[in-house]
């Protein structure tokens, strides 16, 4: 993984006395809250409904076990003993105050992490397929440009001050698991002629009042140009993207207003004129941030197959979390492990302080000091030996988090809602809890098969709920809080925004209506089909019947 | 009363030329027109802020640099804040509107904030990241060069160090003082590939050019003589005269790089590293020089394998190898440069003080060595 | 309507409601109720001081129930707030 030197850890030491500055100002009333609230902004610090939340960047969701364990230690001595894995590879600190904010920031400046960028209306926290430099389907590692956008995009002199935020993810595999398709810009890596690669550039997507998909704007784009692309792609962005609406500031509807046609144009004449700006890198300093990133050393470790099944038929725990949280990775001695943090009860993507450290121990021990945070609120260990999985499973026990049900019903992504935040209309967590605890079966779960639930508290969409399989959004309706729900969504290479099914219905009656979706997908599929071929074969009618009934 | 910041000098500006607004939203032609009318009138141009987390002004300034090569003033205006200094700054931007003069103080500590830069920018006041990673390199490599020099002290065996150590072009300056003399000799002996040149300032000592035909000779090397550009001594000479260096230290500067810094910094380019007969017993001024150092500025490894040597070492070191040493230090002269600014010293007078011996004793560097050179040649 | 004005404290960001003696406390029933647009109108000027002097962000009024004179939230969201915790069992709590 990319390692700071001198000049990262003085660039992060300058940025951390620039805010603690920021702060004894704010502190002594030399700057006002109007002033203050971008700064912070920028430095990751919201001002939520019952304290400070301070959200720190994992960088393309890549943390060493040094870096996990820092983390565990905030938690314990700056907030309430946790932490909770965001939908965008970050964590987040619920119950931080400000005076503590500047200590916090260098206690994670020692293990070099930073909450740059990871709020305001700047180039936010690069996101990038959790399973980089271990999925077996992988043309190019993404971290590697990943972390080239994180260096360009931060502190950036002309893009800190944009009409809103603006994320961008990347994805070197053949699958898309960093849904892309939903970003301001979506990068996919494809390959090239004669073994080469190249990206091809996604742009205007975006969840929000106002879904998008993705649009293509460049089929093909050699790897050595990537930032002076980017760079006119935010040139054009930051002067004609609205700024009198915050709800019509993405690009987006930027995007969408004059067409993806007319984007291109602008930003390709732009593109010609800035190419001899030398803003893209040279390739010895592309060649050193590479080299971060050589894969690991994996030594042989052939699994002694009949050990492995006879686990798996002792243990119908461990073969269900086999089949479902242990993924192919590139060698086919080893695995990628999903360590979920979505038991029946559990607030999705909430960690103890005491879970962090023991999920590094475990990846100290069984993959090489790494670790991931995923998009959907869960850990990975990249690198572990399918012969070491048994032990794993044993040492994961102990901790409680050995759900079995990555990709399942009960594998939600939810924001946290109206119990934290203070744009949120509705609460999450209770609604995750409720629908976690009524699949809590595994057998049922499981029989169901990949379903992607996803809960937002508000239309700002934060708990991903266009681009779930089933999506839950909370509303205020006359004072209480509502859900509505949509079907169809899906974040990856089907991307789609899901369809509004009917009227709301209150909290109590959600977990009904959700098992009445999938009593009614169970009845409709064919095979092996999935949740969205169903759908898309036998469309919403079904679904409107067994929810509202015949009358509608 | 409205006050400007200067963001390059993070002082209040004193200057007032005329303003031609620019507003945000200004497209191609506008731009052109507003440079057009700044350039022809001598005004600057002027962005306004609306708020000053509207960032579409950095934007604009950015295209006034890029695009139209606009090189005259660039003003913020409105509503800024000291926080952005930096942004606007890098972005384009000279100065910018201050409400109140206390608030200078902000400006200033907020320019002063950042060490380091990640990405290239109209401006780059700071280190930026790519140039670190060289110098970074570089130290690293130096660093451990200068470990591997320190353990012995056998003159061959510490340039043949330095060759193992370095990929890529070697060079060797000779001053063809004793120093220079010794490791050259140990050059020789490790029979290493290195680029050997002097620079002839056209104003040596004849005792000098004759210890270089008879080095040569002696090794049965050839060694590249640097002499200075024409065109450049032509413009001195009309400008100081020829001795223009005896009225003031800047003439005497000039005089300097024009014969020595700039011929040098020519031989020195694109190579890894650079030999040198640096000792600490020289001069005040070398006290600390080090084995090998990484020379940010000349993106190579200045070595100095004699840097610890003591003069008794050196003495018998040339004794003992027959080693050809220019007459004139054995007249009192040990140092030696130009005829015209070098004089022989008394028995205990500092081994420089013969150099430019009218003007005052501390700093008697030529810019070869000093810091004068990074100012020069950037 | 009775009203109340609450905030969230500047150096911790813990929500807290404006009691009697210009103070800002984190227990709503102590908060001072206005029972009118005048007397909502004296607690937004002392909040507004309150905001310039640096001691609490963003304050705004808040309608309230009063319950033998002691105030309680009538929303979902401020319900939470007055809590001071989410409605749901902790992660570090026993589940």
């Amino acid at each position: 993984m990319y390692r700071y030197d001198e000049f990262d850890r003085d660039f992060l030491s300058d940025r951390n006395r620039e805010f603690r500055g920021q702060v004894e100002r704010r502190l002594a009333g030399q700057l006002t809250e109007d002033e203050f609230k971008p700064l912070r902004l920028m430095n990751g610090l919201y001002l939520q409904l019952h304290a400070y939340m301070l959200r720190v960047a994992i960088p393309y969701g890549v943390l060493s076990t040094r870096q996990l364990r820092q983390l565990g230690m905030i938690a314990r001595r700056w907030d309430k003993g946790f932490g909770h894995w965001t939908t965008r590879q970050n964590i987040q600190f619920n119950w931080v105050k400000l005076v503590d904010v500047p200590d916090i920031l260098e206690a994670l400046a020692e293990v070099d992490m930073h909450a740059i960028q990871t709020s305001g209306n700047c180039i936010r926290n690069v996101t990038a397929d959790p399973f980089a430099g271990a999925a077996a389907d992988e043309i190019e590692d993404p971290r590697i440009w990943a972390e080239i956008l994180r260096q360009w995009s931060t502190n950036h002199p002309e893009f800190t001050f944009l009409p809103r935020k603006f994320k961008i993810a990347i994805t070197g595999a053949l699958e898309d698991r960093a849904a892309i398709a939903f970003h301001d810009i979506g990068i996919r890596i494809v390959g090239g002629p004669n073994g080469t690669f190249g990206f091809r550039i996604y742009v205007g997507g975006g969840q929000g009042r106002t879904p998008y998909v993705a649009q293509e704007i460049k089929d093909f784009l050699p790897p050595d140009q990537l930032l002076s692309y980017l760079e006119a792609m935010l040139r054009i962005y930051n002067l004609h993207g609205r700024r009198d609406n915050i709800y019509k500031a993405r690009i987006k509807i930027l995007v969408n207003a004059i067409g993806i046609d007319a984007y291109r144009t602008q930003v390709e004449e732009e593109w010609e004129r800035i190419r001899g700006e030398e803003i893209d890198l040279p390739a010895d300093e592309a060649a050193r941030i590479r080299a971060h990133f050589a894969p690991p050393q994996l030594q042989p470790m052939p699994v002694g197959h009949a050990a492995f099944s006879k686990a798996r038929a002792q243990d119908s725990g461990f073969d269900r979390w086999v089949r479902h949280n242990v993924l192919p990775h590139k060698n086919p001695d080893y695995a990628i492990v999903s360590i979920a943090f979505k038991e029946p009860g559990r607030p999705p993507g909430d960690a103890t302080a005491e879970e962090m450290e023991r999920v590094a121990d475990a990846a100290d021990r069984y993959s090489g000091g790494e670790v991931r945070v995923t998009y959907t609120q869960n850990l990975i260990l990249p690198n572990v030996a399918r012969a070491d999985l048994a032990d794993l499973y044993e040492d994961l026990k102990a901790t409680g988090l050995v759900a079995g049900n990555t990709g399942l019903i009960t594998d939600i992504i939810a924001c946290p809602g109206l119990d934290y935040c203070n744009l949120a209309n509705a609460r999450s967590l209770p609604i995750a809890q409720d629908i976690t605890e009524r699949f809590a079966e595994p057998e049922k779960a499981e029989a169901i098969g990949e379903l992607r639930l996803n809960i937002s508290g508000c239309i700002n969409a934060c708990g991903h709920h266009h681009s779930g399989h089933i999506g839950i959004l909370g509303v205020d309706k006359k004072g209480t809080e509502h859900y509505q729900i949509t079907l169809g969504g899906s974040p990856g290479d089907d991307a789609a925004i899901g369809d509004i099914v009917g009227p709301s219905f209150p909290a109590e009656e959600v977990p009904d209506a959700i098992e009445k979706i999938v009593d009614t997908y169970l009845a409709q599929r064919r095979d092996e089909e999935g949740f969205l071929a169903t759908y898309a074969r036998v469309g919403a009618d079904p679904f409107k019947e067994a929810l509202y009934g015949t009358s509608r | 009363m409205e006050h400007r910041v200067d963001l390059k000098t993070a002082a209040l500006s004193q200057t007032s030329p005329g303003v031609t607004e620019l507003a945000v939203t200004a497209n191609r032609d506008e731009r052109t027109a507003a440079v057009v009318e700044a350039v022809l009138h001598g005004k600057a141009i002027a962005i306004p802020f609306a708020k000053f987390n509207d960032g579409r002004g950095f934007s604009i300034a950015h295209l006034l640099r890029s695009d139209h090569g606009f090189r005259g003033e660039v003003r913020a205006t409105g509503h800024v804040i000291p926080d952005q200094a930096l942004h606007l700054l890098r972005a384009g931007f000279d100065t910018a509107n201050v409400v109140n003069a206390e608030a200078l103080f902000h400006w200033q500590s907020s320019l002063a904030h950042y060490k380091g830069a990640y990405q290239k920018a109209v401006r780059n006041p700071l280190m930026q990241r790519r140039l670190a990673t060289q110098r970074i390199k570089g130290e690293q490599r130096a660093a451990a060069l200068s470990e591997k020099i320190a353990k012995t002290r056998d003159l061959t065996q510490r340039v043949r160090e330095i060759a193992d150590s370095v990929e890529g072009r070697i060079t060797f300056s000779t001053s063809l003082g004793k120093e220079d003399q010794a490791v050259l000799h140990a050059i020789v002996s490790a029979g290493i590939d290195v680029d050997v040149f002097t620079l002839d300032t056209l104003r040596h000592f004849p005792e000098t050019l004759e210890t270089l035909e008879r080095t040569e000779k002696h090794y049965g090397i050839k060694i590249r003589v640097v002499t200075p550009d024409p065109m450049d001594l032509e413009e001195l000479i009309a400008h100081d005269g020829e001795f223009g260096f005896r009225t003031s230290v800047n003439s005497r500067k000039a005089c300097c790089m024009i014969r020595k810094v700039l011929p040098l910094n020519r031989s020195l380019k694109g190579a890894a590293a650079w030999i040198t007969g640096l000792r600490r017993e020289q001069s005040a001024e070398r006290a600390d020089v080090d084995h090998a150092v990484w020379d940010a500025d000349l993106e190579l490894i200045k070595t100095s394998p004699l840097a610890d040597w003591t003069d008794g070492e050196l003495d018998a070191y040339i004794k003992a190898n027959d080693i050809p040493v220019n007459p004139l230090h054995d007249q009192g002269y040990p140092s030696i440069g130009c005829e015209p600014c070098t004089r022989a010293v008394s028995p205990g007078e500092d081994p420089r003080a013969g150099r430019w011996w009218w003007e005052n004793e501390d700093g008697k560097e030529c810019g070869l060595h000093g810091r004068e050179r990074r100012l020069e040649v950037a | 309507m009775p009203s109340v004005i609450t905030a969230n404290r500047l150096v911790d960001g813990i929500v807290v409601y404006l009691s009697e003696n210009d103070n800002w406390l984190t227990d709503l029933t102590a908060a001072r109720v206005a029972e009118d647009e005048a007397g909502l109108e004296k607690l937004n000027a002392i909040a507004g001081q309150a905001a310039a002097d640096h001691i609490i962000v963003g304050p705004y009024p808040m309608a309230v129930d009063l319950d033998k004179g002691i105030p309680e939230p009538k929303s979902v969201r401020e319900r939470i707030r007055a809590a001071h915790r989410p409605t749901i069992t902790a992660v570090t709590e026993a589940r």
